[in-house]
């Protein structure tokens, strides 16, 4: 009795380390958007608040919010995928993001690259899983 | 007595159908911010959507005044009320996450029928945690996926290489829920460059839900357009 006790704990020992890691993983430091972003947080509230204004006017009341800005908006930053033949401009992984297996169609045949199309391929994954979301709130809606 | 509840049964599962297939509008506002160390990215503006106009509008009011649209096979980039570039693409709009929304056709786009495979489910403070695997065709390409989620809604995603590291986390925050719809108000986008984490942070708000009141912003006919088409 004592042994299988013994062993009980040795394997708690042993194995609780393993399970307790994950949830911290589903953690960030909440201020390190808020800082990286704070400029362009102002910038945001900015627009939001004198409609109708433009970048280059942003650009001489509040240069240092706007620094580095892109004029375009048909791109979105992707740092995974800041090399490599964009489709459009717009990032490989947002393309399977937001249309899923077309997306990962149109940049296996647009691009013809086997990076992009994996960087699309896991932007499809994300879109799977947020369909997911979406599918469970939804029947939990009815049932 | 077992008629009426046949009966009922059979009203209430009508009603349900027809009540599930009620969703056909969805719109709202969104903003991308995003910051690397050599650029930087401020996007905003709305879209619109109509599944049974079957098209995808994308209106941008910042940095730059232009509209995105796919129709068919076609995507559409209007500037100053011309349409300034057409591409032909694959017809996509079945597939996107507005349809889909609205639609409640997302069954069959769940991990468990992609080639990643279920290797674990815990449960850890207030947490569901599943561990999926890639497939072993695929195991040199891509890393494992890690997907925490909270009452039953999405919260995190975690993006591993082949080497087992952290590459992407992505953080489903603030959902808010509009004509029986769940939408997360902000998405937290984190990419591990060597030492560095590059932010990204999408919002979304103002979600509207069959607005019936403004049909034309749901309508595009490249007829109504300036003719200055550059094809690509």
């Amino acid at each position: 009795m004592k042994k299988i006790l013994l062993s009980l704990l040795a394997a708690l020992v042993f194995f609780l380390p393993g399970f307790a890691g994950h949830e911290n993983l589903f953690s960030y430091d909440q201020s390190g958007p808020e800082t990286s972003l704070a400029g362009l947080q102002k910038a945001e509230d900015f627009v939001t608040a004198h409609e109708g204004i433009t970048l280059s006017d942003l650009q001489l009341i509040h240069p240092d919010w706007v620094r580095g800005l892109s004029g375009s908006s048909g791109s979105f930053i992707d740092p995974g995928s800041l090399s490599g033949q964009r489709v459009l401009r717009i990032p490989s992984f947002l393309w399977g993001c937001f249309l899923g297996p077309a997306g990962v169609i149109v940049v296996y045949l647009v691009a013809e690259d086997n990076d992009e199309t994996r960087k699309s391929f896991m932007g499809c994954i994300s879109w799977a899983l947020g369909l997911t979301v979406y599918y469970i709130v939804a029947m939990s809606a009815f049932y | 007595m077992i008629k009426k509840f046949l009966i009922t049964g059979l009203v209430l599962s009508l009603f349900l159908s027809g009540y599930a297939q009620n969703y056909y509008r969805i719109s709202g506002e969104y903003s991308i911010k995003g910051k690397s160390e050599t650029a930087a990215q401020l996007v905003m503006g709305k879209f619109y959507y109509d599944k049974n106009e079957g098209t995808i509008i994308h209106e941008n009011y910042f940095p730059k005044k232009e509209t995105w649209i796919t129709s068919d096979t076609s995507l559409y980039q209007i500037i100053d009320g011309a349409i300034a570039t057409r591409q032909t693409i694959p017809d996509f709009s079945d597939f996107s996450i507005y349809h889909m929304v609205l639609n409640n056709q997302l069954d069959n786009f769940g991990l468990e029928e992609s080639d990643f495979t279920l290797e674990s489910v815990e449960n850890s403070e207030g947490m569901v945690i599943t561990t999926w695997s890639p497939s072993r065709s695929m195991k040199d390409h891509v890393g494992k996926i890690m997907i925490s989620s909270k009452n039953k809604n999405m919260y995190g995603i975690i993006f591993f290489s082949t080497e087992d590291k952290i590459i992407k986390k992505q953080f489903f925050e603030d959902y808010v829920l509009a004509g029986g719809l769940t939408f997360p108000g902000r998405i937290v986008e984190i990419t591990y460059s060597g030492e560095k984490e590059v932010y990204q942070v999408t919002t979304y708000k103002n979600i509207r839900v069959n607005d019936t009141q403004q049909d034309q912003l749901y309508h595009f006919d490249p007829a109504n357009f300036k003719q200055g088409i550059r094809a690509l």
